[in-house]
């Protein structure tokens, strides 16, 4: 792992990883002859693919299950250590340099609101969770590829029960100046090998597209790239590129669980408050 | 059941403000405000600012006698504003200012509107 941050936000789903943990781990000890079989710890099973191989990053058909708790819990790039709570509030406010190539404004403004304890989250106000942080957003989230109308939809269980689409039908993306931002922006995908690659413009900068405060402005461009190295892992990398507030592109990544046999809960802000 | 109510409005009208606000360059968007003129009388302005990652352009009081920046400077060290312009009739303009609560939505500037080196009292609000 690139960084000391622990994940600890998801600690409701992060109980129900460790049930089922265990029990694949029983169940593998039972019996080594079905130890890849379906009760197998999803660590231990294979990616999950179409007949014609095309990798499935969700459900396969009659199993239940969804993405749960991320390795991390706040982005910084790839490479770093820092120390940060599960809220992304770092423990040193000296590493604040660290964590992504601010340009001075954005420093000082990820200082303000690190300093303030992050009181002016707009999540705090239900405002969207946008960009990578949805991937953060309690409720965990599936993956669903639509083949017959070229879309995957990213659907959330937290953040309101929120929805993104990713056009794979090689759509060329809007003209940024052309559109009204917004807070997932204009998704298109396309696959490079195992791996799912979708580049994102065209987002508002009325959201914080990390827990921690990171700021950007509508200049925001995402490239992110998910695969499945095994059944019970995901693996995603989201690369930043906002040239009004960082000095050059960066990459943060992390790992997310698989939680066997559930669904995504669904979860809605104004419940919670 | 009322009081549930209220929250409910409250929390409705908090969220329609933070619906609009703007979370990146805190410069960026609209602001309203005024100076106070030699008269001691408030004269309304609107500042509209646009980070374009080097500079800060914009202009005041946007229409047929809007008057653009010449320059626009923010320092994060300590968040002061300086914009400079040069109104129509050739007065030179400054705003000299401190960026306040700057992550607030109704987050302000504060200071001196600056006439041909006579100094006003200035302040303006994100809107």
């Amino acid at each position: 792992m690139s960084g000391a941050v622990v994940g600890g936000k998801l600690g409701c789903v992060g109980v129900v990883v460790r049930v089922v943990a265990l029990a694949g781990l029983q169940v593998g000890a039972l019996g080594s002859a079905i130890a890849q079989g379906p009760s197998a710890p999803a660590g231990d099973r294979p990616t999950p693919r179409y007949p014609d191989g095309l990798v499935r990053l969700d459900r396969v058909p009659g199993e239940k299950g969804y993405w749960g708790q991320a390795s991390v819990s706040s982005l910084f790039e790839v490479g770093v250590e820092v120390e940060m709570d599960e809220k992304g509030l770092l423990a040193d406010l000296r590493d604040a340099s660290k964590v992504a190539p601010f340009k001075p404004w954005a420093e000082a403004l990820y200082r303000h609101r690190q300093q303030t304890g992050l009181k002016d989250d707009p999540v705090k106000f239900c405002i969207s969770h946008g960009g990578p942080r949805a991937l953060h957003t309690e409720g965990g989230f599936r993956i669903v590829q639509d083949r017959n109308y070229d879309r995957v939809y990213i659907l959330f269980g937290g953040g309101n029960r929120n929805w993104r689409v990713i056009f794979m039908d090689g759509r060329a993306p809007p003209d940024p100046a052309e559109v009204a931002g917004t807070y997932y922006g204009h998704s298109t995908g396309r696959w490079e090998d195992d791996t799912l690659v979708v580049e994102s413009t065209g987002f508002n900068s009325r959201f914080w597209f990390s827990n921690g405060g990171l700021p950007h402005t509508e200049a925001l461009r995402l490239t992110e790239r998910f695969s499945r190295p095994s059944y019970g892992t995901l693996r995603y990398e989201v690369t930043i590129d906002d040239p009004l507030t960082y000095t050059r592109p960066w990459t943060a990544a992390w790992t997310v669980d698989w939680v066997e046999d559930g669904e995504i809960k669904e979860r809605f802000c104004e419940d919670y408050g | 059941m009322r009081q549930g109510a209220r929250w409910a409005v409250l929390i409705g009208i908090c969220a329609a403000a933070r619906a609009f606000s703007q979370e990146g360059f805190p410069l960026d968007g609209t602001w309203r405000g005024e100076w106070i003129n030699a008269d001691g009388m408030p004269e309304t302005v609107v500042i509209v600012m646009r980070w374009d990652g080097e500079h800060v352009n914009g202009m005041i009081n946007p229409g047929r006698n809007a008057v653009r920046f010449s320059s626009g400077v923010l320092d994060p060290a300590d968040w002061s504003v300086r914009i400079e312009a040069t109104a129509p009739d050739s007065r030179r303009i400054s705003i000299e200012g401190k960026l306040r609560d700057i992550g607030s939505y109704r987050r302000f500037i504060e200071g001196a509107w600056i006439v041909d080196g006579v100094v006003h009292g200035f302040k303006v609000v994100r809107e």
